[in-house]
């Protein structure tokens, strides 16, 4: 059974010039003890996802159709209000992106902890600092360094007491918000590992939000990228990175310094930037610049299933043979190499 | 290659920042030093290359500035073509920014938003004062040269009305437009998305094939590196562990710092090693003092001599690969 599902959202930002359609028809489900990743590049949505299902959107955002079932209950809509309630941080909680920053530099870290715990969770101040270290020594800093401020922890360390923060209260999913990208590569694998521990011995579900496959390579079972506010290509991770559907998981593949690789390899870029979400193209979102866009794809695509593993949105899913082979090529994707 | 002259060499370049961290130690007198940068030497040589690796605070941004004069050292020299950069009189200063230039991190923050894009490019031209009828055909070379496409479109717009990846390459065309000898590079594509990342990397590479120029690449980021450098040095806490070519060090890292740096890099593939990590803890306090080997506590197999005698950097084999380690 799926933990959480989210059926055909639509979130959008409401600014001077419109609306910017942040995240558009993005269905996904994710199971118990699974990990899922969501990757894409700045500006694609990836966040705005993320913080729709723990509802932490920033004002200016609508969520303007679409369900998000936690245990089927639609927590979007406004009858189970008491319900979702209770779901956020207890069962779904939150990891915002640079979480180092998120903590308050004038109060004791102790403090901040027991304002989890007392306020959302009902402990009383005893209980509270006896569950604070607990977790932090679950997540591997001293708990003597509860008494600590903020700026006297380094930042892999705020990384640790953030996910302390997280687990809590025990929540069946966690929503991490790119928890590895201001860390240097040590500390990173140090809290990616810390992930994978928690999620086997607290049989926590993980959605992991990066910009950077090798992270989800490492991590993850399951990954989403989206483009534009889409998912264009949904799977498990062998899957999508090995043999992707999409030309637009190919061409991030080439453009992914890879350290195994060999001098000689060149990192292919894709040409062009995304687009502006307040005028999105109609059709495909990615056919400008795409090297293999035929008439076809001024429709929308629609989404293939090719099995329960993989899934893509692109109307040549069935030449994806011929066109990775193509991809694979420089000249492709850049005219003058 | 170590016969001829290096273009830039350090010579036991230190640079210590004093902090006072409190009032009690202000008037006791203590002074606590931050060393960003402890008894680094290398040479470079003309057309080289280099990357410089290290996790953040571990004085490879000071390093850069300190190449560049934006920052005196502590202690020791550098010398570019055989002068020390710290002597420079009068107008021989202007002469060495004509030859050593520096491309920003964050192109966002590096461009002035008040100024149009040729401006900005023309603003070298003009404080090093190249002649004004020489200015309309470098410009059209470097644009060319960064593959920043169709020149009138672009002179007249400000960095507001440009993407991420257009605004590094101008920030990249202002760093080449003088046609500089020496390049220092400080993480310039850390703020881009991967998919522009390449195109940036690329007009690089292709700019120094051309104008031929020197570079110093600083970066935390191993897989960068190695698509760009051809020869690496490692910084661990200010000093150098490991020096040597980019091949060699990701292959075959003799630091246990840099065995440790390696292995932590994920890369792009399912099947990875999932091995823990030879080391432990963080990067300690940078105002400590130390006997020995700074690794020391972290490292795996550090013995009673790491704590008591600075290991120093030395070749370790026939390809010319340096650590500073006394067990390689």
């Amino acid at each position: 059974m799926n933990l959480l599902s989210i059926n055909n959202l639509n979130v959008h930002y409401f600014g001077s010039q419109g609306a910017t359609k942040a995240v558009e028809d993005v269905s996904l489900s994710l199971k118990e003890g699974e990990l899922l990743g969501i990757v894409g590049e700045s500006g694609c949505g990836k966040t705005t996802l993320a913080r729709s299902i723990t509802g932490v959107i920033a004002p200016t955002a609508k969520i303007i159709s679409g369900e998000i079932l936690y245990k089927d209950i639609n927590i979007l809509d406004p009858k189970n209000k008491t319900k979702a309630q209770n779901v956020k941080w207890k069962e779904i909680s939150f990891i915002p992106q640079s979480a180092m920053n998120s903590l308050d530099p004038v109060y004791k870290i102790r403090d901040q902890m027991r304002e989890v715990l007392m306020i959302r969770g009902g402990f009383n101040q005893k209980k509270a600092d006896e569950k604070s270290s607990y977790l932090f020594d679950l997540v591997g800093i001293d708990d003597k360094r509860l008494r600590d401020y903020p700026h006297q922890f380094s930042g892999g360390m705020k990384q640790r007491v953030a996910i302390a923060m997280a687990i809590a209260l025990d929540p069946k999913i966690v929503i991490a918000d790119e928890p590895v990208t201001a860390l240097d590569v040590i500390v990173q694998r140090q809290i990616l590992d810390l992930f994978d521990k928690l999620k086997k011995s607290l049989n926590l579900s993980i959605i992991l939000v990066t910009h950077d496959i090798s992270v989800i390579a490492y991590t993850c079972q399951k990954v989403a990228v989206m483009y534009a506010g889409e998912i264009i290509e949904m799977g498990k991770v062998q899957s999508v990175l090995e043999r992707p559907l999409h030309p637009y998981t190919m061409g991030l593949n080439n453009a992914f310094p890879d350290l195994l690789s060999k001098k000689s390899d060149f990192l292919v870029p894709i040409e062009g930037s995304p687009p502006n979400l307040l005028n999105p193209p109609t059709g495909c979102r990615f056919k400008m610049r795409c090297p293999f866009s035929q008439v076809q794809c001024n429709n929308k695509p629609e989404k293939f299933k090719l099995s329960d593993q993989h899934q893509v949105s692109c109307w040549r899913e069935n030449e994806s043979e011929q066109i990775r082979i193509k991809a694979s090529q420089a000249s492709t994707w850049v005219n003058n190499v | 290659m170590s016969n001829s002259k290096p273009i830039l060499e350090l010579q036991n370049v230190s640079k210590f920042y004093d902090i006072s961290r409190n009032i009690k130690e202000l008037f006791a007198g203590i002074k606590p030093l931050v060393k960003a940068v402890e008894n680094v030497s290398f040479k470079i040589f003309s057309g080289e290359t280099v990357g410089i690796l290290g996790e953040s605070g571990c004085g490879k941004t000071t390093l850069g500035k300190l190449i560049l004069n934006l920052l005196e050292p502590s202690k020791g020299n550098i010398y570019f073509l055989s002068k020390d950069i710290n002597n420079y009189e009068g107008k021989q200063i202007k002469e060495f920014k004509k030859n050593v230039q520096l491309i920003f991190q964050n192109p966002y923050d590096a461009l002035n938003p008040r100024f149009t894009i040729k401006n900005i490019l023309l603003e070298p031209l003009r404080s090093l004062d190249f002649p004004a009828d020489q200015h309309n055909s470098l410009l059209a070379n470097v644009m060319n040269l960064v593959k920043l496409g169709n020149v009138s479109e672009y002179l007249g717009k400000y960095p507001h009305e440009l993407s991420g990846g257009q605004l590094q390459r101008v920030v990249l065309a202002r760093a080449l437009i003088i046609n500089p000898l020496f390049v220092v590079a400080d993480e310039p594509v850390s703020m881009l998305d991967v998919s522009v990342r390449a195109g940036i990397l690329n007009a690089f590479n292709e700019a120094k094939k051309k104008i031929n120029f020197t570079a110093i690449y600083i970066s935390h980021d191993l897989a960068l590196v190695k698509y760009v450098c051809e020869r690496t040095i490692v910084m661990y806490l200010g000093s150098i562990v490991e020096d040597g070519p980019t091949d060699e060090v990701v292959k075959n890292p003799l630091h246990p710092y840099t065995k440790a740096l390696v292995s932590a890099v994920p890369v792009p593939h399912v099947n990875q090693s999932h091995e823990p990590l030879p080391i432990k803890g963080n990067i300690p306090d940078a105002t400590a003092e130390y006997s020995g080997c700074k690794f020391a506590e972290r490292c795996p197999m550090s013995k009673e001599i790491c704590f008591n005698t600075i290991p120093l950097l030395e070749n370790k084999n026939e390809k010319n690969q340096k650590a500073a380690c006394h067990f390689v």
